[in-house]
């Protein structure tokens, strides 16, 4: 097997094909494109859905799945924005709003493995209480917290690169190397794959899981945080609709439904791919309502080709399938 | 709640709220088929505001009323039989596939009416059909036909070969396979009826309504009629549903909206208490079904896992 074929046949094969594939269309349709200040600009929106996208790699990898992350976002923002307005310090207040989306992750966490109900529903119930509690909390009003108090966040530049990016960057490295190389990280991967031989082999199967819900609250606090940041207002459906998109971007990176796999890169890319194709289909000249019709176009191609890729075998070699001996892990 | 709230006892009130939660049941009732044989039909939103935008649409054209009905309702079937055949042979995850469908069919929504609500389009005889006039006392056209396709779901679920293979892919794809029974073909029906309870709901919705704004109408009813589908007592993992339990499950969520404003409580809490009702109802089923097992020998639902990697039969 060569190198290209084994990268191709990576469960991110897909999503790094299509994304380049998307990359040199625009490039070609449209001059601007390709400059500093246009991708900055793509890779600062993306990443909102990116924070979001590898939270929901952790909870999707052990066999969960978190619907309430879009209303999370809104309570990291809004417990952010209201702990401004009454004076105390922005990294206090950052802190506080992710310390909210990891509590409803806990309870999340704790609901599902404590009273044995399915992750769908209690995720739903909790997509709604928050919504909810936000609602109720801003009085449905917009939060003008003070000017400049979250500036830092997305505003500033390194060169010409906003700190937002870099700080992207770091949560994608950071996540990845939990994610693949700390003993939670393989743990929730354990647990995903096979529960029960996970608890065999001495793993916490229900802490994991809870954690991983943990992880996901936080890390849709922290795109709470900086959607807050970016937008300079907190209003309490800011975030609405964004677990389906997340669960799109995942998905498209790699991650599976049925747990046991899954990569953070892949669904910071996947996310990232969404950001690149809006941004795209505006400097091509079509109008915003283009952009849904294409992006469910995208997110069937990409995991179709994933199957696809899968599939291929290159001509003249390996004719026959033969299981285990393939190079992909059984 | 009868103190608290004259309207909760009035034959009005309940009118008033079944008749709001027929377009739920309906598309509720394709959802449990869905969710018995294994899949998940997130599409079910956007099909509902694009036949609702199709039917005012083609009335203004002129069309007869009765073949906008049929254009309709064959459009639900093509949608269906699109996210049937993505997941099935193209082997798009139910979830993915129909989430595709769900954002690519508001886009085309978007992208045809350019945004610009549908209006206009309503007569007498659409708004009967629609129940925003009614055709005795307490009584509107949605209401019998839902109560007729709810029938018809059962029926079809308990008592026809279709619907035991329905539950026997659900229950086991690999033996139903086994066991000669066209997995890929049930599953593809499936969706297809999803499909076209969906595009109902949505004439019936366009009826109702009066006016479609192509960006938000049924917008989000999706994870309503899986929510009532489970209420109802649906399992997400296939094999199990009720289509009685479902239409229960649809009526026990428009209730909850429409406690609150009864009881003049700030709307904004009716999210949470949704939520917290939903999860009131969750853990009532789940005792429910500890207490079923407790005689015999207690089934815990297994933890998923993971598919033979060795023999890898086209399980759907």
């Amino acid at each position: 097997m060569t190198r290209l074929e084994r990268a191709l046949r990576a469960h991110e094969g897909p999503v790094v094909v299509a994304w380049v594939v998307l990359i040199i269309v625009f490039t070609v349709g449209s001059s601007h494109f390709l400059t500093i200040s246009n991708i900055d600009q793509v890779l600062v929106q993306s990443l909102f859905v990116v924070f979001v996208a590898i939270g929901m790699t952790f909870v999707l990898t052990v066999g969960g799945i978190d619907l309430s992350v879009g209303s999370v976002i809104g309570l990291g923002g809004a417990i952010t924005g209201l702990l401004l307005i009454h004076g105390v310090p922005a990294w206090l207040a950052v802190l506080g709003g992710l310390a909210a989306g990891g509590f409803t992750g806990l309870a999340n966490g704790l609901l599902i493995t404590r009273l044995g109900l399915a992750d769908f529903i209690v995720t739903l119930a909790t997509l709604s209480v928050v919504q909810g509690i936000v609602e109720v909390m801003t009085a449905n009003a917009p939060i003008n917290y003070p000017p400049h108090a979250l500036s830092t966040l997305t505003s500033g530049h390194i060169g010409s690169v906003s700190t937002a990016v870099v700080y992207a960057v770091l949560i994608v490295i950071v996540m990845t190397g939990v994610y693949r190389f700390t003993p939670f990280g393989r743990a929730v991967v354990a647990v995903g794959m096979n529960p029960r031989a996970a608890r065999l082999a001495g793993i916490g199967v229900e802490t994991t899981r809870v954690r991983a819900y943990v992880v996901s609250g936080v890390l849709a606090g922290l795109a709470g945080v900086f959607l807050a940041s970016y937008l300079s207002t907190v209003q309490a459906l800011q975030g609405s609709g964004y677990e389906l998109t997340a669960i799109a971007a995942a998905v498209i990176g790699g991650t599976s439904l049925r747990g046991g796999r899954g990569s953070v890169w892949g669904a910071a890319l996947g996310a990232l791919l969404l950001s690149t194709l809006q941004n795209g289909l505006v400097l091509l000249g079509l109008n915003g309502y283009w952009f849904d019709l294409v992006t469910g176009g995208v997110i069937a191609l990409a995991v179709g080709l994933g199957g696809g890729l899968q599939g291929i075998r290159w001509i003249g070699r390996e004719k026959v399938a033969r299981p285990y001996q393939d190079g992909s892990p059984a | 709640m009868g103190v608290a709230s004259p309207g909760f006892t009035s034959l009005n009130g309940w009118y008033f709220m079944v008749n709001e939660s027929v377009f739920i049941i309906l598309i509720a009732v394709g959802m449990t088929v869905v969710l018995i044989v294994g899949g998940i039909d997130l599409s079910v939103g956007s099909g509902m505001a694009v036949a609702a935008a199709l039917s005012g649409q083609l009335l203004l054209d002129g069309v007869p009323m009765a073949l906008v009905f049929v254009i309709v309702l064959l459009v639900g079937v093509a949608v269906g039989l699109v996210n049937g055949l993505l997941i099935t042979y193209v082997g798009i995850p139910d979830f993915i596939a129909t989430l595709a469908m769900l954002t690519a069919l508001r886009g085309v929504l978007l992208i045809w009416t350019q945004g610009n609500p549908v209006l206009g389009y309503v007569t007498h005889a659409y708004g009967v059909i629609g129940g925003s006039t009614k055709i005795a006392p307490y009584l509107t056209v949605p209401m019998l036909l839902t109560l007729a396709v709810a029938i018809a779901g059962s029926v079809l679920l308990r008592y026809t070969v279709l619907g035991r293979h329905i539950h026997a892919v659900g229950g086991d794809g690999d033996a139903a396979v086994l066991m000669g029974v066209r997995a890929k073909r049930v599953k593809i029906a499936c969706y297809v009826i999803s499909g076209v309870l969906a595009a109902l709901s949505g004439i019936l919705l366009a009826g109702y309504l009066s006016q479609v704004s192509p960006g938000t109408t049924a917008s989000g009813y999706e994870l309503m009629a899986v929510a009532a589908a489970v209420l109802g007592g649906a399992s997400l993992s296939g094999g199990r549903g009720s289509v009685f339990g479902a239409c229960l499950g649809a009526i026990a969520l428009t209730v909850i909206t429409n406690l609150l404003s009864w009881w003049n409580v700030n709307p904004n809490w009716s999210d949470v208490l949704v939520g917290v009702l939903i999860l009131l109802a969750a853990l009532l089923q789940r005792a429910g079904v500890i207490v079923a097992t407790r005689g015999g020998q207690t089934k815990r639902p297994r933890l998923a896992d993971p598919q033979p990697v060795t023999r890898a039969p086209q399980s759907v």
